[in-house]
This record gives structure tokens, sequence and C-alpha cells, in this order.
């Protein structure tokens, strides 16, 4: 095997690895904006008023 | 147990320091918005001109703001990371519009998206991977620019790439072609579209057709209004579903076609379509599903006190953050990295698609693309 070859595997595998990586953080980030918006819909059924007072009214300071 | 594990990265304490830098940037710049809508409210000539005639709202401070920290200020590399994963608070603001619609517009606006974005998405890889061949570009980045000029951009290239065996500097070229295109559009189709009349709808419709990441197309139509906003995200939605497909062609393109298939690394078409799914939209549709239900218990954005009407207050903050991500990661440095071939791929493909997108979306007509959320 030349030394142009070994070179391009290893780029290769580099890469294949660079997308395996980024796509199961892309699944893990799926995951948790699935858990985000029910843990908001779940504290929206608790607690409507609060909820819509928190977003629309106390986080703003002016 | 083991499944829990996985949702946490070993390292993610380096995310912090950045996150926290976009939640406390999207709050002064929310605040900034909320207090130009105020002084406008009473009647403040420099706010009023603001507000309504060069709309500085929420989207543009956030995206203009962050773009000038970026690149004026040296900001310490510890912010970096926790920077780049910011824009993702988006997709939960996405699954929280799900109570904006219904099946009737899921199947209307959708459908007609979906009839949209598979003609343009093909359309644009097919022609983008012909041209590469006719001239003589490598696989490798004629691979990645089909797939990235097509769908989802950045995410496409990265999902693209091992299996058209692109090189780091092809990616490089593709991703700034891509990143410098996308930021070019999203700040001049808003005012093309108000320049030119065109209805939100209208413009919801166009700006999911041309711009091609899902942060930088809910920004551009969240710009233009919440109607443009709608529409856009149902679109979106629809293309973001056929990014596994486009990875498939280009395995059949690349690979399959040409009989270029290593025989010790036989490709499961079926584990590619499944990995590369975006399983977020899932959230989307469950929200869409309970709105359609029409269950009192959940009520609708529009019933005072309901949990969907709670729920609705909070994805423009959602959004803010995901913005601030999207402005201070925004260097002008990576996208000078953009050139080559890659870049006069990129825009004869961005061209091309902003003109036949639009023609196609003022035959189509707004009454097709509006969302009506079931009134």
């Amino acid at each position: 095997m030349t030394k142009h070859d070994a070179s391009d595997k290893k780029q290769e595998s580099e890469l294949e690895h660079m997308a395996e990586e980024i796509f199961s953080s892309e699944k893990r980030e799926d995951i948790w904006a699935i858990i985000i918006a029910m843990g908001i819909l779940i504290l929206s059924v608790a607690f409507p008023d609060q909820i819509y007072h928190f977003f629309r009214q106390a986080l703003y300071l002016f | 147990m083991q499944q829990l594990k996985h949702l946490f990265v070993p390292d993610w304490t380096r995310f912090v320091p950045g996150f926290l830098f976009c939640l406390v940037f999207a709050f002064l710049g929310m605040n900034l918005d909320h207090l130009i809508g105020q002084y406008h409210t009473v009647g403040i000539a420099w706010a009023t001109f603001l507000y309504e005639e060069a709309q500085f709202n929420y989207v543009v401070i956030l995206l203009l703001g962050g773009i000038l920290v970026r690149n004026t200020i040296p900001l310490p590399k510890t912010l970096f990371p926790g920077i780049s994963i910011a824009r993702t608070i988006i997709k939960p603001g996405i699954i929280i519009l799900g109570v904006h619609y219904v099946w009737a517009d899921v199947v209307r606006v959708g459908g007609m998206g979906l009839a949209l974005t598979a003609v343009f998405i093909f359309g644009t890889a097919i022609v983008v991977m012909w041209l590469c061949k006719k001239w003589g570009v490598s696989d490798g980045l004629g691979g990645i620019m089909g797939a990235g000029t097509g769908v989802c951009g950045v995410s496409a290239i990265i999902a693209t790439s091992p299996v058209v065996r692109s090189s780091p500097i092809e990616m490089a070229y593709a991703i700034g072609t891509i990143l410098l295109f996308g930021t070019l559009m999203l700040f001049t189709m808003p005012y093309i579209g108000t320049s030119i009349n065109l209805s939100e709808p209208e413009f919801g419709g166009w700006a999911a057709i041309a711009i091609l990441n899902t942060a930088q197309l809910v920004a551009a139509a969240e710009w233009y209004g919440t109607e443009a906003r709608d529409t856009a995200v149902l679109i979106n939605v629809a293309r973001i579903m056929f990014l596994p497909l486009v990875v498939l062609f280009s395995v059949w393109f690349y690979v399959l076609r040409t009989g270029k298939q290593d025989p010790d690394h036989k490709i499961n078409k079926w584990l590619l379509v499944k990995d590369k799914f975006p399983i977020f939209i899932l959230g989307f549709f469950l929200l869409v599903f309970l709105n359609s239900l029409n269950i009192e218990a959940f009520g609708n954005p529009r019933i005072e006190g309901s949990p969907f009407w709670a729920m609705n207050a909070s994805y423009t903050w959602l959004f803010a953050i995901g913005f601030s991500g999207i402005g201070l990661s925004i260097s002008i440095e990576d996208m000078k990295k953009a050139g080559g071939k890659a870049f006069t791929i990129g825009m004869v493909a961005a061209l091309v698609k902003m003109v036949l997108g639009l023609g196609v979306i003022l035959l189509i007509g707004a009454q097709w693309l509006r969302v009506t959320g079931g009134n």
C-alpha cells in the first residue's frame, strides 16, 4: 500500500468518525428538544397562568 | 440507566460558559426589543421608525448584535462550544409551534410543501451533481455540494461526506459556501419580500425553498411575520424528512450506480435512513395531533388560561436563545473559506433556487400556503 493510499484511508475514517459523532450528537439534541418541549407542556398543564406570566412579563425588566 | 447516560456527553461542562453567555445575550436582546416596542407604543418617533420602517425586532437585534460581538470583540475560546449548541434550542421552539397547526394545515400546506421541497431538493441535488460531473469536479465535492445545496446545508454535507469520500478541504469549502449564502439570504430575502409586496404565507413558502439551514430559515421567516414563520416551519418539517432520502440518493449516484462499493464495507440502506431521521419532528406532530383533537383540557393558543395558551408564550424565548447562538457563531473568517468551484456551484444553485422558487410561490398563491390553526 502506498503512503498516499494510507493517508486517504486515514482521512476517510476520520471523516466517518466525525460524521458519526455529529449525528449521534444530533440525535441527542433531538431527544433533548423533545424533553424540553414536553417539560414545558407538563408545567403549562400544571401552572398555566404562572408559565404565561413568567415568559410574557417576569422576564422583561422594562 | 445506560440509555440515560447517553443523553449527556462526558465533557458537557465545556458547553456551560458559552451557553450561559447566549442566555444573557438573549435576555438583553429581548429586553431591548421590548423597550423599543414600549417607546413605539407611546409614540416616540425614532422607536416607531425602528419598529415599523426598519423592521428592527428581536430577531435582527440578536442576529446583528451577535455578528457584531463575534467579529469585533475577542471572545474567549472557552465560549465557542456553548455558543455552537445554543442554536439547537430552536428545536424545542419548533416542537412547541405544533400547537399552531391542525391536521388540515399539515395536509394542505405541508402537502404543498412536500411537493415543492421534493421538486426543489431533488431538482437541485440532481442538477448540481450533474453540473459537477460536467465541470470535472471530484465526486467528493460534487456529492456534498449536491446534498448541501439541496437540503439542510451543513447537516447534509456532514451526513453525505463519508459516503462520497470528501476530503477535509472539500468539506471546508462546501461548508464555508453554504454558510456564506445562508447568511446573505437571511439578511436580504426579508427586504426583497417587502419590496415586492410578498404576503407573509408566500414569503414563508419562498424562504422554505431557498434558505437551507433550519435556524436561518426560522430567523428570516420570524423576522418577516408570524404567518410567514408558521408556513415556513411547516414546510421545513416536510423538508427535513427528506434528509435521509437525499443521503440515500447520494449513495446511489456516487457509489451503487457506478459500482464503487467496497465489498468489505456493505452499505445498510435501512440503517442509513433510520440514523439520519430527525426524530424531534415526532414531538412537533404529537402537539399537532393533540391540538387537532380539540381537547378541552389543553385548550388552544387563543383560549386564555389554557395549557396551550401558556405554552405558546415560551417559544419566542427559545427562538431568542437560538438566534443568539446563530449571530454569535457567524464568523467572517469562516465564510472567507468559501472558495474554488464550491463557491461557483453554491452561487448558481442559490440564485436559481431563489428565482425559480419565487416564481413557483407566486403561481401557487397565498391561499395554499396560509396556516389557519383551525380557524
